[in-house]
């Protein structure tokens, strides 16, 4: 074989093995949609969580009570003769009902409840 | 002194000898003859994949505190680019987190007018082949968390495979499910990958 055709011939050869390698290999290109997450509440419905504690006044506003969970109702209540008042997930505003009578929704008392934390202003005297 | 007859028959062959391998060669190379083939060239192909979520940026969906049944509801276009028709495989290849068996997640496949903001689905059309994918997430990452894995879409109205400027919608539905053992818990972040391959 002269060696104008060998060179051909490891040509042909080359482009060859080129030509196999992509069909095997493909062109391949990505995109991705990156950081999603899903987390899901701390309590279902139909399973209520209920937890009870204690905390010291110290006549602070806006102060940041912390539970483990979401809650949907937080009751605060003195250990002395004050009037207790409750919240619900469903209030607005600066707003708590005092359980006596027939008491209008007072502020500055259970201001507020958030995903793990229920604000609770001071009680009042 | 002068040389004999003998030396000077030999320095003339020898002479003679030389001219004639010169000669000879020249005579050989006149012979030959080439012939070529100008212009040739080779290009490749290419193959393009991208999407509408602004570089990957924002994420289809970052949802926190869900009860069973809550969740989102969120579109990504992704289209085909480049110059080769292919294929386009979806699949994730994040770990998930405790909430990954407990999330639904049903993905399909369709068309949006307009030109809505990332990730809303006004005016969302699924395609008529239904869902591409409806379980767990888990099970989806089970299933689906490589190119060979990966979760194949026959490309836009279900065609055979997708061909440069397609463009395909996918509409996420993403819910935690109705179980006790979901409370409190996380996926993780994780990722859906299209890849595109010509074929």
């Amino acid at each position: 074989m002269s060696p104008r055709r060998l060179i051909v011939a490891a040509l042909c050869l080359i482009v060859g093995v080129t030509g196999a390698g992509a069909t095997w290999a493909a062109f391949s290109s990505t995109t991705a949609n990156t950081g999603n997450s899903l987390t899901s509440s701390a309590a279902t419905p139909g399973h209520a969580r209920v937890a009870t504690g204690t905390y010291t006044g110290d006549n602070v506003d806006s102060r940041d009570i912390a539970v483990a969970f979401q809650p949907h109702v937080v009751i605060v209540k003195g250990t002395n003769t004050q009037t207790g008042a409750v919240r619900t997930v469903t209030m607005t505003g600066d707003a708590a009902k005092p359980m006596a009578g027939g008491t209008a929704l007072t502020a500055n008392v259970i201001q507020g409840l958030t995903a793990t934390v229920s604000r609770s202003g001071p009680m009042r005297a | 002194m002068r040389s004999s007859t003998p030396r000077r028959v030999l320095a003339t062959l020898l002479v003679l000898s030389l001219m004639g391998a010169v000669t000879g060669g020249t005579t050989l190379s006149a012979l030959a003859s080439d012939t070529d083939n100008a212009g040739n060239t080779f290009a490749a192909g290419s193959v393009n994949i991208a999407d509408n979520d602004g570089g990957g940026s924002s994420p289809l969906y970052n949802l926190t505190g869900k009860e069973p049944g809550q969740g989102a509801q969120r579109c990504i276009k992704v289209t085909y680019g480049g110059t080769l028709n292919g294929e386009v495989r979806l699949y994730t290849d994040s770990a998930l987190g405790a909430l990954g068996p407990y999330t639904d997640i049903t993905i399909t496949p369709g068309t949006q007018s307009g030109s809505p903001a990332f990730a809303s689905c006004a005016g969302f059309t699924p395609d008529p082949g239904g869902n591409l994918f409806s379980g767990t997430l888990s099970g989806f990452r089970t299933a689906h968390s490589d190119w060979a894995t990966g979760l194949a879409d026959a490309g836009p109205g279900n065609a055979t495979s997708w061909t440069p400027g397609d463009s395909v919608v996918y509409r996420y539905r993403v819910t935690v499910a109705d179980d006790d053992a979901a409370v409190n818990k996380t996926t993780g972040t994780h990722r859906f990958v299209w890849e595109g391959q010509n074929k």
